[in-house]
Order: C-alpha cells, then sequence, then structure tokens
C-alpha cells in the first residue's frame, strides 16, 4: 500500500501548520457550496421534511455519490491509501439515537449545525441563535456523560462499512448506493409534483424556490457524469477488490464480539520493546503507571496512574494506536492490569521486569562475549549494542536491528478528524 | 449593508452537490478526514466553560481530551473549518446579491418563538452530535462518502427523527 500519493497529510506531505491552512480552504468551499446550494435560508432546509422541495437530499446524495466515487476510482487506481484515511467508527445505538435526536433538533432549529454557520454568514439572525445552542447542548452532554457514556460507547463496531458489514467488495456497493440514490431521485421528484398539485388554489404557499426546471441540455449532463461514475466505479472498484485487503475500507466488528476482541498479549522482553521501538514498525502506545519516580523510563512514555486507567480507557481518552504497553518499577502490577484493558476492546501488553529490566537491559551495555562464541551469539551482542547505543546516545555500533514480528494486531487506526 | 447586486439564482441542486462532493473529495484528499461542523461548536463550550469553571472543564470526560497536553481547544482544524465554512457562506451570499439581515420564518410564527426554537433546535443538536460523534456533515455527508456503517444509520435517523417530529414544529415553516 505504500506509495499511494494521498491522502497528503497523513502520509507526512506536511506539517500541522499548513493543515489548519489547508482546512480553512476546504471550509471556505464547504461554505460556499451551501450557500449556493440555498442552506443558508432556513426554509430551502425544512420544506423537506413537507415534502415541497427535496433539494437537501438532491444535493447531499449527489455529493455523497461524488466523494464516495472519487475514492473508489482513486484507491482502484493506486493513488489513494485507504488505510490512512480517517474512518468514522461505528457506535450503533448511539448513533441511531444521535441521528433521530439530531432530526428533530434540524427540523426544530431550521438547521444543521454546518449550514446555521452559513445562514449567520448570509445575514440570518435566527441561525445566531443555532450557532449559540450548539456548544449548549454539548455541554449538556459533557456533564450528562457519567450517565450516558455506557450508552454511547455500546454496540461498537470499530471501523465497520458497508462493504465489510455485508461482505461484498467496494464497488458492488458503491454501485448498490448509485443505484439507491438515482431512484431516489426519480421517486422525490414525483412526490414534489404530488405535494404541490395538493395545494394549487389553496391559500397554504409552499415554501422554498420555485420547482426544479431542467433544461434538457443540462439534464444529460447529469446523467453523463452519473454514467460516468458509474462505469468509474465498477471499472476501478474491481481492480481495487481485486488487489487490496478488505480492511482498507473499514473493518467489521460484530457489536456481541467487541467485547471479546481486546486480548492480553504475551508481555514483552524489554530487548522486544526495544527493537519494536527502534524500527517504529508498530503503532503502540507506551503507558507508565508509576506515581513517584519516574527514573528509568521508556522514551516517549505517556505517564497514566493505575487508578485513572481503566476510566480514562472506558471513555476512549487514550491515544488510539494498535497495541498498549504497561510500565511499571518491577513489572508485577501491570500484569493485573493488561486484562482490565482488553475488557475495553484493546490490545494490552506489559514490560516484562518494568523498568528494572528496561535498565538493566537496554540502559546498561551489554556484556562482552568470552571465548568459543557462536556465530548467533555474536549477533545478539552487536544487536544489544546497537539498541543500547540507540537509547542512550553512546555512539559505540552502527545501529543493525532485524525486523521481527513481535506483535500480532489489528490494522491501523488513525488520529480523529471529522465531526469528533 | 445589503449590496447592489441583483439576486442571482441558486445552483441547480445536482451541480451543487458535485461542487459540494468534490470539496469533500479534496478534504479526504489533502487531509485524510471529511467536513465537520458540530465538534468546532463543541469545542468553542469548552474553551467558554474553561473561562468559568476551569478545574471542572478539565474532569468533564468528553471535553477533557481538548487540552490534553495543554493544548488549547480551539486551535483544532475543525475550528478552522467552521471559520471557513462561515467566510465561504460570506462570500457565496455577497457575491449572489443574498447578504440580508433578518429572521427566516413562517408567516405564523412571532419573532421571539422563532429564536427560542432556532436555540431550543440547537442545543438538541449540540447534545445528539456529542452523542452521535458528528452531525450531518462529519456523520451523513463525510461518513456516507466512506460507507461507513454507523453513519449511514445516523443518516436514515436523522431523516426518520426530522420527518417524525416536522408535525410538531409545522406552524413555525408553513
Amino acid at each position: 500500500m505504500s506509495g499511494s500519493l494521498f491522502p497528503l497529510y497523513t502520509s507526512g506531505a506536511f506539517g500541522d501548520e499548513i493543515v489548519l491552512f489547508i482546512q480553512l480552504l476546504v471550509g471556505i468551499g464547504f461554505g460556499f457550496a451551501l450557500e449556493r446550494s440555498g442552506f443558508a435560508r432556513s426554509e430551502n432546509l425544512v420544506s423537506i421534511f413537507y415534502g415541497r422541495d427535496f433539494r437537501v437530499m438532491r444535493v447531499m446524495f449527489t455529493a455523497i455519490l461524488t466523494a464516495m466515487a472519487g475514492l473508489v476510482m482513486l484507491s482502484g487506481a493506486g493513488l489513494m491509501d485507504m488505510g490512512l484515511l480517517y474512518l468514522n467508527e461505528t457506535f450503533l445505538w448511539a448513533q441511531l439515537v444521535g441521528g433521530l435526536v439530531l432530526g428533530a433538533g434540524f427540523v426544530v432549529s431550521g438547521y444543521c449545525p454546518g449550514t446555521s454557520l452559513a445562514g449567520a454568514a448570509s445575514g440570518r439572525i435566527d441561525a445566531l441563535f443555532v450557532i449559540a445552542g450548539v456548544p449548549l447542548g454539548s455541554w449538556i452532554y459533557a456533564e450528562l456523560y457519567p450517565l450516558l457514556g455506557a450508552f454511547a460507547n455500546s454496540a461498537s463496531m470499530g471501523t465497520a462499512s458497508l462493504p465489510s458489514w455485508l461482505g461484498a467488495p467496494v464497488w458492488v456497493v458503491a454501485v448498490g448506493v448509485f443505484l439507491f440514490a438515482g431512484g431516489a431521485f426519480l421517486a422525490v421528484g414525483r412526490i414534489e409534483r404530488w405535494v404541490r398539485r395538493r395545494f394549487v388554489g389553496t391559500e397554504v404557499p409552499a415554501p422554498g424556490p420555485a420547482p426544479i426546471r431542467i433544461n434538457p441540455l443540462k439534464s444529460a449532463t447529469h446523467h453523463l457524469l452519473f454514467a460516468a461514475g458509474l462505469i468509474g466505479v465498477v471499472v476501478l472498484g474491481a481492480a481495487y477488490s481485486a488487489r487490496t485487503v478488505p480492511a482498507d475500507w473499514g473493518r467489521y466488528v460484530g457489536p456481541d464480539e467487541h467485547e471479546h476482541e481486546g486480548k492480553v498479549l504475551p508481555p514483552l522482553g524489554a530487548i522486544e520493546l526495544a527493537r519494536i521501538l527502534v524500527e517504529g514498525s508498530q503503532e503502540i502506545a507506551i503507558i507508565d503507571i508509576r506515581e513517584g519516580s519516574k527514573e528509568a523510563s521508556v522514551p516517549g512514555s505517556i505517564f497514566v496512574s493505575a487508578g485513572d486507567l481503566t476510566e480514562r480507557a472506558a471513555a476512549h481518552e487514550l491515544p488510539h494506536v494498535d497495541a498498549y504497553v504497561l510500565v511499571s518499577g518491577d513489572g508485577e502490577r501491570v500484569r493485573e492490569l493488561a486484562p482490565s484493558l482488553a475488557a475495553h476492546g484493546l490490545y494490552a501488553t506489559w514490560l516484562d521486569g518494568g523498568t528494572r529490566a528496561w535498565k538493566k537491559a537496554i540502559l546498561s551495555p551489554p556484556r562482552t562475549p568470552e571465548g568459543g562464541v557462536t556465530k548467533d551469539q555474536v549477533a545478539l551482542y552487536e544487536e544489544r549494542a546497537s539498541i543500547h547505543a540507540y537509547f542512550t546516545d553512546a555512539k559505540t555500533a552502527p545501529l543493525k536491528v532485524k525486523a521481527s514480528p513481535v506483535l500480532k494486531v489489528a490494522p491501523k487506526k488513525r488520529k480523529g478528524g471529522g465531526c469528533s | 449593508m445589503d449590496i447592489a447586486v441583483k439576486e442571482k439564482p441558486y445552483w441547480n441542486p445536482y451541480i451543487a452537490g458535485f461542487f459540494l462532493g468534490l470539496v469533500l473529495l479534496a478534504s479526504f484528499l489533502l487531509l485524510g478526514w471529511g467536513l465537520g461542523a458540530s465538534g468546532a461548536g463543541s469545542r468553542f463550550g469548552a474553551w467558554l466553560s474553561y473561562l468559568v469553571v476551569p478545574d471542572h472543564t478539565l474532569g468533564l470526560a468528553s471535553w477533557s481530551s481538548y487540552f490534553e497536553g495543554g493544548a488549547a481547544p480551539l486551535k483544532d482544524s475543525i475550528v478552522f473549518g467552521a471559520v471557513g465554512v462561515f467566510l465561504g457562506g460570506l462570500i457565496g451570499a455577497l457575491t449572489a446579491g443574498r447578504y440580508k439581515v433578518s429572521v427566516g420564518r413562517g408567516p405564523r410564527i412571532s419573532v421571539p418563538a422563532r429564536f427560542a426554537l432556532a436555540l431550543l433546535g440547537g442545543t438538541m443538536m449540540g447534545f445528539a452530535a456529542r452523542l452521535g460523534r458528528g452531525c450531518t456533515s462529519g456523520q451523513a455527508l463525510s461518513g456516507g462518502a466512506e460507507l461507513a456503517l454507523g453513519s449511514w444509520v445516523f443518516m436514515f435517523a436523522v431523516f426518520g427523527g426530522a420527518y417524525a417530529f416536522a408535525w410538531f414544529v409545522r406552524r413555525q415553516w408553513l
């Protein structure tokens, strides 16, 4: 999968400051598109819920088709690494209830959070009240989280996607979405005509802009775009499906399996942990639970007390990585803590012998093998010397570490983006 | 501050959707994630709350991560994105001759009642977006294009909730 051009940021093309600037530009494009769609005005947004004008659905589904087709085609052409894209995680019940409440809030307020910004920008004073409500609601959620957290995190399915859930290739699902959206476009046109006929001659005005009349030439463009997207998705989607692991496009974890998904991995010796760190081959978090002295800590450790650890795991506040390595002074206390992390669906292991072993094996120079040693012993010595040099800046031997897969873990999870 | 530009028509919804989809795709390709909005509101709330009751705010599990490692909650890409949405909306409204200070409401509702419902609905959405891990932007649109299972559930639930509730607030709009 390496060698893909996109996504640029998560593959390391630029730094954090540039991201903020690009995000600003993307936001401007988003806001402009919302305004040109008519979504800065609440009457254009809510008229869908009274059957008058379905432009919300037309714009939204067309945008989804466009971006989806783009992802399928670019990943099919090998230009996009889906493994690096931030994929939304599924928490089934929270998203079902959250969606219902958000939908109700949408029709009550007349905007959704994104469109309220465009609404306020176009001079709508009521949109300012919607904007004020969003932080208020977030605050209520934060205060009630102790009561809601268990529900909010229930039925967690990881980065489950429609293809991984259905067990179907990405292109098949994408074609299904095209057909579903196309059917919906035809259906809502009929609904609009039917609703408008009912109001002819009555005093109830039909809100929203005039019915859409698309001239035949423009509508030919739509059909052409639709067909091109469909063909591109089939051809390049099939190419994508033929040569990549299905997990690249989300990984389905059943809701009941989740509790068992976490695992206590075999403990790591100091050398094994050092190898992982030197190679940088695994995304791990090293969690040091010592509360007093931080002496001889493993580089890159984060310090979380044993008391806070499970609470933070339950609240999804630990860094998103493949596996967690617990570290204590002697490696005893963490042996008991690892299963409680696994119970929260995480891969957990610990440093055998704790920082004491780390100090002895890594921070002190290895003993030189004496007469009559085998080739293997020499190789081991050289490796230990280079590891020692790496972690102490002793600069004795050139770094030479053999690749050895130590941890068998789930596919990589990425840093959050999107709405979270 | 009306600008003397004759109001331009809205874009054809399919063309507007295509353009919006290209913006979303650009976000995927450049940044590696999609669009978002409600997260900015949540971060703004956390920032305000921290000004008033700092210790209490850091103790709130769903907000404390915004401050992790001494981070400033507003120095996050989603906040810059939200500022961009406002600017983009402003540019769009000005160039189309649609910038107008007004209150959007149906003929049968008073201005104060409209403001109250706007605040109430916004609060419901702020709450729901934390529970559902996103709003129509981050879940329905971005997650929908990624074919994320939970995002599609969310999207249908949004339509379901809105249609179910539309009857109760019909006096606001019709």
